[in-house]
């Protein structure tokens, strides 16, 4: 399994940086007791020997290894870096913009991206409008409201301030 | 000491308190019948609710949604064949098939039941354990918890995932986390990595919610939208008497299960249900038919996994060690408050303790009649649409994160551990333990550093004291089972 062998890599990278930053922590200990470097470094022991048994099951588990295929096209992949990009740019701008205004926007672009569709069974007035417009309504209404109902009831309801 | 629970009775009916509980049972069963919207990821997100109320009202809140969201798990394993929680895998093979069998309604009806018995015969037993234990763990010393604090992480390491050694290396960081920030004796600050926020350390709860919350967003974006067939009527939910009567020893074994399995540390409902489902497979005549529709084969998980939600509770609330991860997020709501769980908490807040066993069984009863009452609409409940909850979703995994210290870079943290939790997942990596870690590593370290303390840095406290080296011999023996099971010679 290539994942055993990245995760050991990075467990020995994350050790020798525990000894590294705990080798210029001063003195404080007095005789007979633990400083502030001893029980990150028990851990960073523990990480060692785990990741050579990490490196040994990799190695032995070789045969039936799979090859991990990163495929661009992949409908799901593309749709998780999408979702992520843009929530990435929420959280930059929440605190300039606001909660109310920036969530909003927010889940109407990713409802638009997810291909939220209105529900077929509506009364019938509602039948005419054609579905695009539809769809674009149920979005913009859902947006709205979910961004006021969270809104409420942290900011008025419960006193718990949003960003 | 009946005058506790009679002060206790009175502070949980306070309207305040009720109302909040019904609100939690209806909220947690509704995320709790959505598949893809755990238990731990609903209490997880909705923690967030609880940080301006008091610790009674906020702790009753949230027991509320986990019992329910335990419950509602059944409902779509029954109705659609997915678990709505990891809790209710096991309900799934023989739920569904006696919906297939038009027993949709009954089987419901009997979900609901079952769930309020086991869920109430794990009350009984914690309020009956929990206050003993809690003294015994009183006289606990330092020596004591260092050992159960990794007696508990080992067990979590052994039961959350296929392999043991990814089990440790998830719970070890969890641990590893925690040491940055100010260290607890010396007060020097540890890997800031000269950020100023980091001084602080890096907080459980928007860790937490990443990992459980925006790990589950990302993973149910790559699945393909689920489809639902057609879902019959739901009609007689009310359970016959003959059923229960002859479900009898089946229901009370599962429930004991359930409790027992659920109160080992990191062992959670699920583990509950599939432990029961296996006992009752086992015991039955007819276990080759197990999967069919067998009327045994849902009582047992049914019954097993409300029942772990109390055995969950007892070393959480007597020794602060999480049973599973819903009870880690409640040591760190109830930590949010000032209020650190164990055997103290018992002494100086009993009310609260009495308060939560009675708001639990509360929530129990509550489920029960939502679930009668409320059944015809559950269909068009779990008929919601992923790409319209996976949004609202990530918006409540970043104000919940947010709303702890209102600080934006805990929803920078809730992100990455989001990322960094969906990697381990696809590396078969278990992200409970790194969670578990987490509440953990401050109760090893500390204690283990006063421990050496009181003896003058002689390390031997820890193999003399009986209590001690009992628990130490135990952890050899959970990191060297899966050794062990290969030298023994194979049975049948």
């Amino acid at each position: 399994m290539i994942g055993n062998l990245i995760a050991a890599f990075l467990l020995i990278v994350i050790s020798t940086y525990i000894y590294y930053e705990t080798s210029t922590y001063p003195k404080l200990a007095m005789a007979g007791m633990l400083g502030p470097e001893v029980f990150p470094r028990l851990l960073a022991l523990m990480f060692i020997a785990l990741s050579a048994i990490l490196i040994y099951q990799g190695i032995k588990d070789r045969v039936d290894s799979r090859t991990i295929r990163v495929n661009i096209k992949d409908k799901g992949l593309r749709r998780i870096i999408c979702v992520l990009t843009i929530t990435v740019a929420y959280m930059l701008v929440l605190p300039h913009t606001g909660f109310l205004v920036t969530t909003s926007i927010y889940l109407a672009i990713l409802f638009v991206i997810l291909g939220v569709r209105a529900p077929h069974a509506l009364p019938r007035f509602v039948e005419k409008i054609p579905r695009w417009l539809r769809s674009l309504l149920m979005i913009v209404i859902v947006s709205l409201g979910v961004s006021w109902v969270i809104y409420y009831v942290f900011q008025i309801l419960l006193k718990i301030p949003l960003p | 000491m009946p005058e506790i629970w009679i002060k206790a009775l009175s502070q949980v009916f306070e309207p305040n308190i009720f109302l909040l509980i019904v609100a939690g049972v209806l909220a947690g069963m509704v995320v709790g019948a959505l598949p893809g919207l755990t238990a731990t990821m609903s209490v997880g997100i909705l923690v967030g609710l609880t940080f301006g109320l008091q610790p009674l009202q906020g702790l009753s809140m949230l027991i509320g949604i986990y019992c329910g969201a335990i419950y509602g798990g059944s409902i779509s394993a029954i109705l659609i064949n997915i678990p709505g929680t990891p809790a209710s895998a096991a309900s799934c093979a023989d739920g569904y098939a006696l919906s297939q069998k038009g027993q949709a309604g009954p089987t419901l009806g009997l979900a609901a039941v079952l769930s309020f018995i086991g869920g109430t015969i794990s009350v009984l037993i914690l309020a009956s354990f929990a206050p003993p234990i809690a003294r015994v763990a009183l006289k606990f010393s330092p020596v004591e918890y260092t050992m159960l604090a990794l007696f508990g992480l080992s067990i979590i390491a052994y039961v959350s995932g296929k392999s043991l050694v990814k089990g440790l290396v998830s719970g070890l960081l969890g641990l590893f986390l925690k040491c940055w920030g100010i260290d607890p004796i010396y007060g020097y600050p540890r890997f800031t990595f000269g950020q100023m926020e980091l001084v602080g350390g890096v907080e459980f709860i928007p860790v937490m919610i990443g990992a459980f919350g925006l790990t589950e967003v990302i993973f149910q974006l790559k699945a393909k939208e689920y489809k639902i067939g057609i879902i019959q009527k739901i009609t007689n939910v009310f359970p016959k008497l003959s059923v229960l009567r002859k479900q009898a020893f089946n229901i009370v074994r599962s429930a004991i299960i359930g409790t027992f399995v659920g109160a080992l540390p990191g062992a959670g409902c699920d583990i509950a249900a599939w432990v029961a489902y296996g006992e009752a497979k086992r015991a039955s005549r007819h276990s080759d038919k197990f999967g069919t529709g067998m009327v045994e084969g849902i009582a047992a998980p049914t019954t097993a996994n409300n029942a772990g939600t109390g055995g969950a509770m007892i070393p959480m609330l007597t020794l602060g060690i999480p049973g599973d991860s819903v009870t880690a997020i409640l040591i760190g709501a109830l930590m949010i408050h000032g209020l650190r769980p164990g055997p103290l908490l018992f002494r100086q807040h009993p009310d609260l303790v009495y308060g939560l066993f009675i708001a639990m069984f509360l929530a129990n009863a509550l489920f029960l009649i939502f679930g009668l009452a409320g059944a015809r609409i559950f269909p068009k409940v779990i008929a919601t649409p992923k790409n319209v909850l996976m949004p609202i979703i990530v918006v409540l995994c970043c104000v919940g994160s947010y709303a702890m210290r209102n600080s934006i870079f805990d929803i920078y943290v809730m992100f990455i551990f989001g990322i960094i939790g969906y990697f381990m997942r696809r590396a078969d990596f278990p992200v409970a333990p790194l969670v578990l870690g987490m509440i953990l590593g401050p109760i090893a370290e500390s204690n283990m550093r006063r421990a050496l303390l009181i003896s003058g840095g002689n390390p031997w406290v820890f193999f003399t004291r009986p209590i001690s080296a009992t628990l130490l011999v135990m952890i050899i023996i959970f990191l060297m089972s899966p050794y062990l099971r290969k030298l023994l010679p194979a049975r049948r």
